[in-house]
């Protein structure tokens, strides 16, 4: 009975803080109802939903994907080619997206994650590479480099999300769901496997933890989460074009995981901000606004090992400054 | 993505090129291939030097092949430089900035940890590029080959003389470094360090200043490539990126940290490359790199020449 | 090969490159039973851990755990099998705590979906509740019930060896593998592992013990092997192992150890 209790403890700090949290990204839009800020928190909400999944990735299996922004893509280009093209509800859109981002997910996955080592990140660089040229050039399916247009807002039961309001609340109650999941899962034999997993791959694996398997099933969750994401921007932006899913977005959203650092919710919340959100406040800068958002990736890595999460944790007071000098690594 | 369109033939080899015969034809994307391929083996080289030293994957080696050509461009067109100075102080300025790159953000990195520091160089990638953009413009820009525009006829295909260059720069820029690999002080210290960085240091290497270096010859080859190349396809603020993402496939094809893996992959890869867009659309001439590359991964992932063996820890 | 002995080990031997570690070794190890390997250093006892659990396979030869072939399994085949082993240089999982650490070891003993995990049902609830019982119940045999939740990473190095123990024993293993339990712990400590070895007996758990300290092997074998450059150069009951000529000329480089052991 008193392990039970100092178990419960450990676990249930995080909850609160979500719930909190999850009030306060509902209460926002009453104080900041203006177009422009509802469509910047939407963006924040769905890059979100891609980096909690990059993150489960990055954080547990320590695995890279260079191939986020394409999965998203597949996830994009599925709900507006099933939706303009043949007709279909978008949500059957949405799982169509799901399945081939899976496939694909198992497929790349499959070879890369036997092996130790970052090879998952160069299977995903080629692999993003070449579907992003795939994208372009299938002009019948994907429309090719202008993309495809016209593509309906969601809805449920007659309820359209046809307005930056509605989608809002659409985005970050499904961002809020996929957070909890992250979170419960982290919080069970699973997520104890996967950060044992984390730790040492070695010692899991003579515990009976079948490693590979573990890898590939987050790799696979992570790039579901990734195709949803990209689903609800199709049918936010209504116009999907190549542009958008290419290997830049791709290594944005790494870095929108690092720099966000690994905590569970704090981490991909603040990188997902970091990212969306600096390029449109440097605009005032105009052309300069390039190297300034450069510039400051640079410097948060530069002193915060743990990001931005590493940052706060400094606010707090809960973390000296003075981190470890390199030399002979 | 829209990368800016290789264009591997001067107008003037174009037309002569359609003179010839279909085994000409073949003889010209050979040709041709080789000649990317040397620039691929380049790039791949730059990107091991910094990879043994410090296990760092330098997003920003793209960009160091853009600085070449951009800023030989900026000293000739914009400061009036003679091209014969503009080439070798650009590349000097590369290298410069190479080296800053190390000393102002990866050597004062708080706590280093290899992940933070290829984010890190990816925002380098991101002020550089911008940077270029700002004070250069957007423009495709160009100077002049360094010896005329007439072609040279060779095995009965023509190749532009500034492809001649290309492929001599690149040989004796090969033999060059595998000498200073093998028999300078230096390059066997640099060696000594990408093997074991504690030995290394122990034996009085100092690691700090061979992380340095690698970074600075690492630019310096890179850009290199962007001034041999800049006379024939052309360059512009953002051409870093492709460049750099085929580059590292092609040290990825060769086997991670591998000298001459690099060169091999390089050339492998231009040839297939070149071969290939013969047979295929333009448009996925880029896929073809990168299938190569899943290829390899998926068949033998240390690449041709890779040494460490994976599967177990 | 004896079909009454948990492991048997028949003519194994492995070579990297050039070098073989493991020359036709051959043993076996029976329920309940203590054995001890030694050797000088160098002479392949941790390749031999390493080839029955998997994470090296064998150049030639063959190994059975209770009927089934270990020859090609994977790591996490063979700890699910009932091999559970520690490492030399303990790999624990040191940003986890000592309670989170032994619960990892217990993850096949509950079987709740993926759904129940994520809607918290009640199965969920009372299965780790279970864990956490049984985690708790090995942390207070290995004498760790004070650091229960503390981070693993903090322990001293005695105390570390001890978690990784009770996380192996957390599988439920037949046999446990344990590669060099006594280094750095000084005398009580090794009086305390003496005593924790015997009571994992007591549980019908069969060990194998890598060691180089001669109070502990003498303490607790039934029976040892000694190695030496991969090869077996004698084997049998403490007593005669210690009068054994080749195994005193084998240590003669530690001879001062050896003798103070007599």
């Amino acid at each position: 009975m008193q392990i039970q209790h100092r178990l419960d403890n450990r676990r249930n700090n995080q909850y609160p803080v979500f719930w909190a949290f999850t009030a306060a990204v509902m209460l926002w839009p009453l104080l900041y109802p203006s177009r422009y800020h509802l469509n910047m928190m939407i963006f924040v909400g769905i890059s979100l939903i891609v980096v909690t999944g990059l993150n489960l990735l990055f954080g547990y299996a320590g695995q890279i994907s260079l191939a986020h922004a394409t999965f998203f893509g597949i996830g994009a280009y599925s709900s507006a080619v099933s939706c303009t093209k043949l007709a279909w509800n978008p949500w059957i859109g949405m799982a169509v997206g799901i399945l081939v981002a899976a496939f694909l997910a198992l497929i790349v996955g499959l070879p890369s994650l036997k092996l130790t080592g970052y090879y998952l990140a160069m299977a995903t660089l080629g692999f993003g590479v070449i579907v992003e040229i795939l994208f372009i050039q299938l002009v019948p399916l994907t429309g090719g480099p202008d993309g495809i247009g016209g593509i309906p807002s969601l809805s449920i039961f007659g309820f359209r999300f046809n307005s930056d309001f509605r989608f809002y609340y659409l985005v970050w109650v499904i961002a809020a769901l996929f957070c909890l999941i992250v979170m419960n899962l982290v919080n069970s034999k699973v997520g104890r496997n996967m950060r044992a997993l984390h730790e040492s791959e070695l010692a899991a694996k003579v515990l009976g933890i079948d490693t590979f398997r573990y890898k590939l099933k987050i790799f696979i969750f992570s790039a579901v989460y990734a195709a949803i994401g990209g689903s609800l921007f199709a049918h936010y932006i209504s116009h999907i074009t190549p542009e958008s899913f290419g290997i830049m977005h791709s290594i944005s959203f790494v870095a929108m995981t690092i720099i966000g650092g690994m905590g569970k919710i704090w981490g991909p919340f603040l990188g997902a901000c970091i990212i969306t959100i600096l390029p449109e406040a440097l605009m005032a800068f105009e052309a300069f606004h390039v190297i300034i958002y450069g510039g400051i990736i640079v410097l948060i890595l530069m002193f915060f090992e743990e990001g931005m999460v590493g940052l706060i944790n400094v606010i707090l007071g809960k973390v000296s400054i003075r981190g470890k000098k390199w030399y002979l690594q | 993505m829209e990368g800016k369109e290789w264009r591997p033939f001067s107008s003037e080899s174009n037309r002569v090129s359609k003179m010839l015969s279909q085994h000409s034809q073949l003889m010209q994307f050979v040709l041709s291939g080789i000649m990317v391929g040397s620039i691929y083996a380049i790039i791949a080289i730059g990107f091991n030097m910094i990879y043994n030293a410090t296990e760092i994957v330098n997003f920003a080696q793209g960009e160091f092949v853009m600085l070449g050509g951009m800023v030989t461009v900026g000293l000739y067109k914009f400061l009036g430089f003679p091209l014969v100075f503009s080439c070798p102080l650009a590349v000097l300025i590369t290298t410069i900035i190479g080296i800053a790159i190390e000393r102002l953000t990866i050597n004062q990195m708080k706590t280093f940890s290899v992940l933070n520091a290829v984010i890190i160089t990816i925002g380098v990638s991101i002020v550089i590029k911008g940077g270029t953009m700002v004070s250069l413009g957007r423009d495709n820009m160009s100077f002049p080959p360094f010896s005329g525009d007439r072609p040279v006829v060779l095995f009965g295909a023509a190749l532009a003389t500034q492809g001649v260059w290309i492929i001599l720069a690149t040989v004796i820029l090969v033999i060059l470094l595998s000498l200073f690999y093998k028999h300078s002080i230096q390059g066997i210290a640099m060696k000594a360090t990408s093997f074991n960085k504690t030995a290394a240091g122990l034996v009085g290497i100092n690691v700090n200043r061979m992380v340095m270096s690698s970074f600075g010859l690492s630019a310096a080859c890179g850009a290199i490539a962007g001034v041999i190349i800049t006379p024939i396809t052309l360059t512009a603020y953002d051409i870093g990126l492709m460049l750099g993402l085929k580059g590292f496939s092609a040290a990825i094809i060769g086997g991670l940290g591998n000298f001459w893996g690099a060169v091999i992959g390089g050339l492998f890869l231009g040839l297939c490359e070149s071969l290939g867009a013969g047979f295929v659309s333009s448009g996925y001439k880029d896929a073809i790199a990168f299938i190569i590359l899943l290829g390899v991964l998926f068949l033998r992932p240390t690449g041709l020449f890779g040494t460490k063996p994976m599967r177990e820890e | 090969m004896n079909d009454c002995q948990l492991l048997s080990v028949s003519k194994v031997s492995k070579s990297f490159g050039g070098v073989t570690a493991i020359d036709k070794v051959t043993f076996s190890i029976g329920l309940n039973r203590i054995k001890s390997i030694i050797g000088p250093n160098g002479a392949g006892k941790t390749t031999l851990f390493n080839l029955i659990s998997g994470v090296v396979r064998p150049s030639r030869g063959r190994m059975q755990f209770k009927g089934t072939n270990l020859v090609g399994l994977s790591p996490n085949e063979i700890g699910s099998l009932g091999i559970a082993r520690t490492f030399q240089n303990v790999l624990l999982f040191s940003k986890m705590t000592v309670l989170e650490n032994v619960m990892v070891g217990f993850h096949r003993t509950a079987d709740y979906r993926l759904m129940s995990s994520l809607f918290r049902t009640k199965d969920f609830k009372a299965q780790e509740a279970a864990i956490g019982t049984g985690a708790g119940e090995l942390i207070v045999l290995v004498g760790l019930e004070s650091r229960m939740n503390e981070t693993a990473g903090n322990l001293p190095y005695g105390e570390q060896k001890l978690l990784e123990i009770a996380r192996a024993l957390a599988t439920a293993p037949a046999l446990l593998l344990l590669d060099e339990p006594a280094a750095g712990l000084n005398t009580a400590e090794q009086d305390n592992l003496i005593r924790l070895i015997r009571r994992i007996r007591e549980r019908n758990i069969a060990v194998l013990l890598v060691e180089h300290n001669m109070k502990v092997v003498m303490a607790l074998s039934d029976e040892i092997l000694v190695l030496d450059y991969g090869r077996e150069i004698a084997t049998g009951a403490p007593e005669e192992i210690k009068a054994n000529q080749k195994v005193i000329e084998a240590y003669l480089g530690k001879g001062i150890e050896f003798a103070r052991n007599r």
